[in-house]
């Protein structure tokens, strides 16, 4: 029994297999659904009568902020990734994602920032300003609680997680596709994660920034928000610009589920496969143009709400081919209503409401009515959880017979389906109706006659909550004791349902081969046309002699690295986030130094295990991988990390624009930033530029000696731009100049820090390569790492050709 | 020509166009310009960067591309931000 747990315990904390992976994402997202609609209930119980008491204002607050924070980033995204995880791979043939130890490491930060969002509960008091999180009622001086910290340092652990997860999975379905399947020939499904990853790649480096602008103004007094040049209006557009792309980032998931729930159980193929897909990336690159709706009453200039009046209706027409696409489907059609159809019906119902009134908000007049109400609350609920949530539910049912090979019970499905929406219903659809009760009051006065229609409401939250029991009690129940599945139980046409339920550890005996005529063949087996009504005909498993092989092969790959980076990062957070307040006006924060230097030395062990680590992952030639079929895998993913860090820096230097724009006394050049620093550091960072591309070249031509010399020389510049930028700092502070004197000493600090800590990874990364250099690695044409060390280290350069004219010349 | 060499010529010119930086304001007196053209200048050294040390030139374009709208996107969100603040008031 003991040595059952151990090998189990040892199976899902080290395993990198992306099936194992989609579970935890899977389960771990569902517990915090829970945890997310009992604060949801609570609210709704105290809104339920005027005057209410249940609830004070501090703790409803924190109940909202982290209800909505929880719902938004740790159950609708993580449960879409869930299944992606464990799908994704089954859909596009092949049998993992690009990087199995970077999607663990994903899956053990998304959960510790989850944990850390929760544990803020317990140090004093949880964010409370609602999942917007707008200045400046963030400043330390108006809300002085740690938990805010806390709340950021979970963000940043979770953007991280997205982070990495975005560029393996663009690696994967890009890169790793089976022999013959274009990216045209992919579902829904697929194409909706595709597109998702775009956003989230471009959308959550924004987030990431804002955050850390925010964390910094908290922690060491910088005064981005709490100026009137930077203020609401600068967080407002970092948070925007990537809050926006986030509505879509939850939605498009369901979107795809249901984009193939529907013509497997209508039997009949996508109408118009190709103009939903046209529309899901028009949507996508729509998305990043619209988020100054979001800000129609900050007095941003007419202009630019006609701007963005035109770019939010224009968004909203991608979606109408969607809907339209999905309803043709259905047209003739002999439906089974088994729960998956049900749910993917009744999201496409929720998603037409909520899409209509989310028209309405494009309008400015009608902003400026319905802005703060429970309009829009309902609005907003009816795309998350009515779209999103119930749409998420039938991909639930729709394979967790493939998950587990176990049905469901059908009926109590259905019934959960009927709660569901009649609970839904009765939920939200009052709250259209409270045109004018503000969204985050904790109560309000008899007076007001918006007691029976928040009555109403809250009545329709318990039979909805009530009915995501019957959920849970389902899935747990059928998938002990639920009847066999079988590889297809919905006669399904994508390539998941080829394989047995659930699949075996290494997913395919043989890698299928998609031929021009959409056929798919499985080695030397009869093949199956796309759309053919019975896929069990592909005969599928092929007999192996490989299959135990392979299925050891897989199991050995387990690393105990991710959990342990993961738990390394946690705990710098919590020691970076946790510490006393030093400075009661303005609060500022002195952080809790043991768990730093914990988590610092923890972290350096398990990235130097991570490293030495024996962990061989295959890359096929012969898949299918266009656009980028001459590009490596990892050469790809790294300049996918750059793509993300270019909008994490433009955000930053955006950030300085905005506020020296905005402010007419801003010290001429040279008065406050000595122009000769900077001219220095841009010299010894571009010579560095040149040692490290020469490195490549000695590399290359086999010369360890010049290999040796050219590190070394990069590792030297790098601690000769370190030196003067430090005594820069030195000088500033003995001038009585800190991060905390004046927005231009604030953007600088900050700006310049962040390229600074950049500067100073690049520089681990040198020490790193020189030690294997030195062993007489890199010339043996072994130089990929040196190649890949040079593309972060002139990017690193790069951002500073930027910064040097921008903070010393102007 | 000898790689090596390029790479010695791009350093070259990337230091020269450092300092035509530095000494760029006694030439242009008025602001906006002045900060257009050292933005300019600026963007020249990272191309040159990008392409010949990062190799992008050798790479395929599908590769450019994919880094490009990367730029784009950091773009809209600092000129869209530049009109609210300074346009249509």
């Amino acid at each position: 029994m003991a040595e059952q747990l151990r090998v189990s315990a040892r199976r899902w904390l080290y395993t990198t297999n992306h099936k194992d992976i989609g579970i935890l994402y899977i389960i771990t997202s569902l517990f915090l659904f829970a945890a997310a609609g009992i604060l949801a209930i609570t609210m709704r119980t105290q809104l339920s009568a005027p005057s209410n008491t249940l609830l004070n204002a501090n703790v409803y607050n924190q109940f909202v902020t982290v209800h909505g924070l929880l719902m938004i980033f740790w159950v609708l995204s993580p449960l879409a990734f869930g299944f992606a995880n464990f799908i994704i791979p089954l859909e596009i043939g092949c049998r993992d994602l690009a990087f199995p130890r970077l999607n663990s490491m994903s899956y053990w930060f998304f959960l510790f920032s989850g944990v850390m969002m929760i544990l803020s509960f317990f140090f004093g008091a949880a964010p409370d300003l609602g999942w917007t999180l707008y200045s400046p009622q963030t400043a330390a001086q108006f809300s002085p609680s740690i938990g805010l910290n806390l709340g950021a340092g979970a963000l940043i652990l979770m953007v991280v997680s997205i982070t990495m997860s975005s560029i393996n999975f663009l690696v994967t379905m890009f890169k790793m596709r089976a022999p013959g399947l274009k990216l045209r020939y992919m579902s829904a499904f697929p194409w909706a994660i595709l597109v998702t990853i775009f956003m989230m790649l471009y959308a959550f480096p924004s987030f990431l920034a804002a955050v850390v602008l925010l964390y910094v103004d908290r922690a060491f007094g910088t005064v981005y928000f709490s100026s009137i040049q930077g203020g609401s209006l600068l967080w407002d557009n970092v948070f925007w610009f990537f809050g926006h792309p986030e509505v879509y980032i939850v939605l498009f998931p369901a979107i795809g589920i249901i984009a193939d729930i529907i013509p497997t159980f209508a039997r009949r193929p996508l109408y118009g496969s190709k103009y939903v897909i046209g529309a899901l990336v028009a949507a996508a690159l729509i998305s990043f143009v619209v988020w100054g709706h979001h800000m129609f009453v900050t007095g941003i200039g007419i202009a630019s709400t006609k701007l963005y009046t035109v770019t939010t209706i224009a968004v909203s027409l991608p979606f109408d081919v969607i809907v339209i696409s999905l309803i043709e489907t259905l047209g003739f059609a002999k439906l089974r209503l088994k729960a998956p159809a049900l749910f993917a019906l009744g999201a496409v119902a929720n998603f037409i409401v909520g899409g209509i009134t989310g028209v309405f908000l494009a309008s400015v007049a009608l902003d400026y009515a319905l802005r703060g109400t429970y309009f829009v609350v309902a609005h907003f609920h009816y795309i998350m959880v009515g779209a999103s949530i119930i749409g998420l539910i039938a991909g639930l049912y729709y394979w967790f017979p493939k998950i587990t090979g176990r049905m469901y019970d059908e009926k109590l499905a259905k019934v959960h389906f009927v709660l569901s929406m009649i609970g839904f219903q009765v939920l939200y659809f009052p709250m259209f109706l409270l045109l004018d009760m503000p969204r985050r009051v904790v109560t309000y006065t008899p007076q007001t006659d918006w007691g029976l229609l928040n009555l109403t409401a809250t009545l329709g939250g318990f039979i909805f909550g009530g009915a995501q029991l019957l959920l849970f009690y389902n899935l747990y129940r059928s998938s002990r004791v639920g009847p066999l599945a079988g590889p297809n139980p919905w006669d399904a046409w994508t390539l998941e349902w080829a394989l047995p339920s659930p699949p075996p550890p290494h997913d395919f005996d043989v890698i299928p081969t998609f031929l021009a005529d959409g056929t798919i063949r499985f080695g030397a087996s009869p093949g199956l046309p796309n759309g053919a009504s019975h896929p069990s005909e592909i005969g599928y498993p092929n007999g192996s002699s490989t299959l135990k092989d392979n299925s050891q092969l897989h199991l050995e790959g387990l690393s105990p690295w991710p959990v342990v980076m993961a738990f390394a990062a946690f705990i710098f957070f919590l020691g970076l986030t946790i510490g006393k307040p030093a400075n009661p006006q303005p609060v500022s924060y002195e952080p809790f130094w043991p768990l730093i230097a914990d988590g610092v030395i923890l972290g350096v062990i398990s990235l130097f295990g991570y490293s030495r680590e024996k962990f061989t992952v295959h890359e096929d030639s012969h898949v299918e991988s266009w656009p980028f079929k001459q590009v490596p895998n990892m050469k790809l993913g790294i300049w996918t990390f750059l793509g993300a860090e270019v909008i994490f820096f433009g955000v930053l230097i955006g950030s300085y624009f905005f506020v020296r724009t905005n402010d007419a006394a801003w010290p001429p050049a040279g008065t406050l930033f000595d122009i000769r620093n900077g001219f220095a550091m841009t010299l010894v960072l571009l010579t560095s530029s040149l040692t490290a591309i020469m490195a490549l070249a000695s590399a290359k031509a086999g010369n360890r000696s010049g290999l040796i010399v050219s590190l070394a020389g990069t590792f030297v510049l790098g601690v000769a731009f370190l030196y003067i930028k430090a005594g820069e700092w030195f000088s500033l502070g003995g001038s009585g100049v800190f991060q905390n004197y004046s927005l231009p000493a604030t953007s600088y600090f900050i700006t310049t820090g962040t390229h600074g800590v950049h500067v100073f990874a690049g520089m681990c990364m040198t020490v790193y390569l020189l030690a294997n250099a030195i062993k007489g690695k890199y010339v043996k044409g072994d130089h990929v790492a040196i190649e890949h060390f040079g593309l972060y280290w002139h990017f690193v350069d790069i951002v500073w050709v930027f910064l040097f004219p921008l903070f010393y010349l102007i | 020509m000898n790689t090596n060499y390029l790479y010695l010529i791009i350093f070259a010119v990337l230091i020269g166009e450092t300092d035509v930086e530095v000494n760029l304001s006694s030439v242009i007196p008025i602001y906006n310009e002045f900060v257009s053209v050292l933005l300019a200048i600026a963007g020249t050294k990272a191309i040159l960067i990008a392409m010949f040390y990062q190799h992008l030139k050798y790479e395929p374009k599908s590769l450019s591309i994919w880094v490009i709208i990367g730029l784009v996107i950091a773009s809209l969100l600092m000129g869209l931000s530049f009109v609210q603040l300074h346009v249509g008031h």
